[in-house]
């Protein structure tokens, strides 16, 4: 069966990812997914203010995930809300269990993603590519976080949700962030109403898709670094 | 041997190894810790990061800036997470704020904080901040690169391994394009030759 988009169930949308385009930043990332717009930049490690956050043991890390006002079709109000605070905090507990922080202790690691413009997944994109900028700004980590959302759509489990999959009367949407390639999940929020029979399904769906984002990522670190070629 | 980019937790080998920089061990497996060059030998494998921040080792060469003068000694940054301290008593001549220096590390405590001497104040000059990873490329093999800028460009110029270049020069401009070119494309191999015919053509 096709979908709205002429996509098959097991399909992400087109995605495409660029290294580096922040220069005043450590690292950067920025990523279209279909329809979704992302930038994430990375600063530090760099010494924590006010001093009693700190913690001597390791760094601490402070995701901010935002919705730029311009990326609905009804202006968002741009003051942080609650959907914008329990993202950041579920998606920085994702991001430290893939960053060595031991190594850099009394710092903080500021991690900003913006949506530029959001159809549905923005949480997905925006860990996806927080977690390559991490990456680029050369912080030590076990892997990488790959996100994608996986859900019921119309009675069909299905990869990566559009706006208008996500509306459907039978709905279930998940984000799901694995920690490649350990394959070990670290986000996972579901909406909507499901059995123990059919989440089991849609788990196995994300962390299927999940494995192909990787691969993406992967592609796009390799692309930031030509062996060969003139000098740029 | 062919050049090799690694990603973090990319699988590198099983067998029983030497440990160097930026790989982990888990389950008797060496993991990639971060993005960077693959260097392997029989008994030894390492990682060379193509991005990162200054961790400092004992005996570095730094160049540290004065970032401010208190009563009992000097607050000094350089290009780390952490700022470090030089009482008044540990130095002779009188520092002022702003000026460069280059010193050497003489301790590190677990903190990361730092301990420095063998102090030397240098004169007016422009400070370039480059990526201490990159160090190792822009010093080159046997000084190579440090020399074509020395011959070439007749340059002033000290590299702290902190990843800051102090440097004194009148063709600054083709000195700064040069460093960005090391910058950007040092995991290509053959580089100083292809900066030489950089410099020659511009300058």
């Amino acid at each position: 069966m096709t979908r709205l988009d002429n996509r098959q169930i097991d399909q992400l949308r087109p995605i495409n990812i660029k290294l580096g385009v922040v220069k005043s930043a450590d690292g950067s990332c920025y990523l279209e997914w279909g329809r979704n717009i992302v930038i994430a930049t990375v600063h530090g490690p760099k010494p924590m203010f006010p001093k009693h956050l700190a913690d001597s043991t390791k760094a601490v890390i402070d995701y901010r995930y935002r919705m730029a006002p311009f990326s609905v079709s009804d202006r968002k109000n741009p003051v942080p809300g609650k959907r914008d605070k329990e993202i950041s905090l579920v998606s920085g507990f994702a991001l430290e269990k893939a960053i060595d922080l031991e190594q850099f202790p009394n710092t903080v690691i500021d991690i900003n993603s913006i949506i530029l413009s959001a159809d549905a997944g923005t949480r997905a994109a925006a860990l996806t590519a927080a977690s390559l900028a991490c990456a680029d700004a050369g912080l030590p980590m076990k892997g990488l976080v790959s996100a994608v959302a996986s859900g019921r759509a119309n009675g069909e489990f299905v990869l990566d949700l559009t706006k208008d999959e996500e509306d459907t009367f039978d709905a279930v949407d998940t984000a799901i962030g694995v920690l490649m390639p350990q394959n070990e999940i670290v986000l996972m929020q579901m909406d909507g109403f499901v059995n123990q029979k059919d989440w089991k399904k849609i788990i196995s769906v994300g962390v299927k898709g999940a494995e192909k984002v990787y691969e993406l990522q992967k592609k796009a670190i390799l692309e930031k670094y030509p062996l060969e070629g003139d000098l740029q | 041997m062919d050049k090799k980019i690694v990603i973090p937790g990319e699988f590198l080998t099983d067998q029983r190894k030497k440990l160097g920089s930026n790989v982990f061990l888990l389950n008797n497996k060496v993991y990639s810790q971060v993005v960077g060059l693959l260097s392997e030998s029989t008994d030894y494998i390492s990682v060379v990061a193509l991005n990162g921040i200054y961790k400092p080792n004992v005996n570095d060469g730094i160049i540290l800036i004065v970032k401010d003068d208190l009563p009992n000694g000097y607050v000094l940054e350089y290009n780390s997470f952490t700022d470090t301290f030089l009482p008044k008593s540990m130095i002779k001549k009188e520092l002022k704020k702003g000026q460069i220096i280059f010193a050497r590390l003489s301790s590190v405590n677990d903190n990361d904080t730092i301990d420095i001497d063998h102090i030397n104040i240098l004169p007016k000059g422009r400070l370039f901040n480059a990526s201490p990873v990159k160090v190792p490329r822009l010093i080159g093999k046997n000084d190579s690169m440090l020399n074509l800028f020395k011959n070439l460009l007749k340059a002033n110029i000290v590299i702290g391994k902190n990843g800051w270049i102090w440097y004194n020069c009148d063709n600054y401009l083709i000195l700064e394009n040069a460093i960005n070119l090391i910058i950007n494309n040092s995991q290509k191999s053959n580089l100083t030759n292809s900066i030489k015919e950089y410099i020659e053509k511009n300058i």
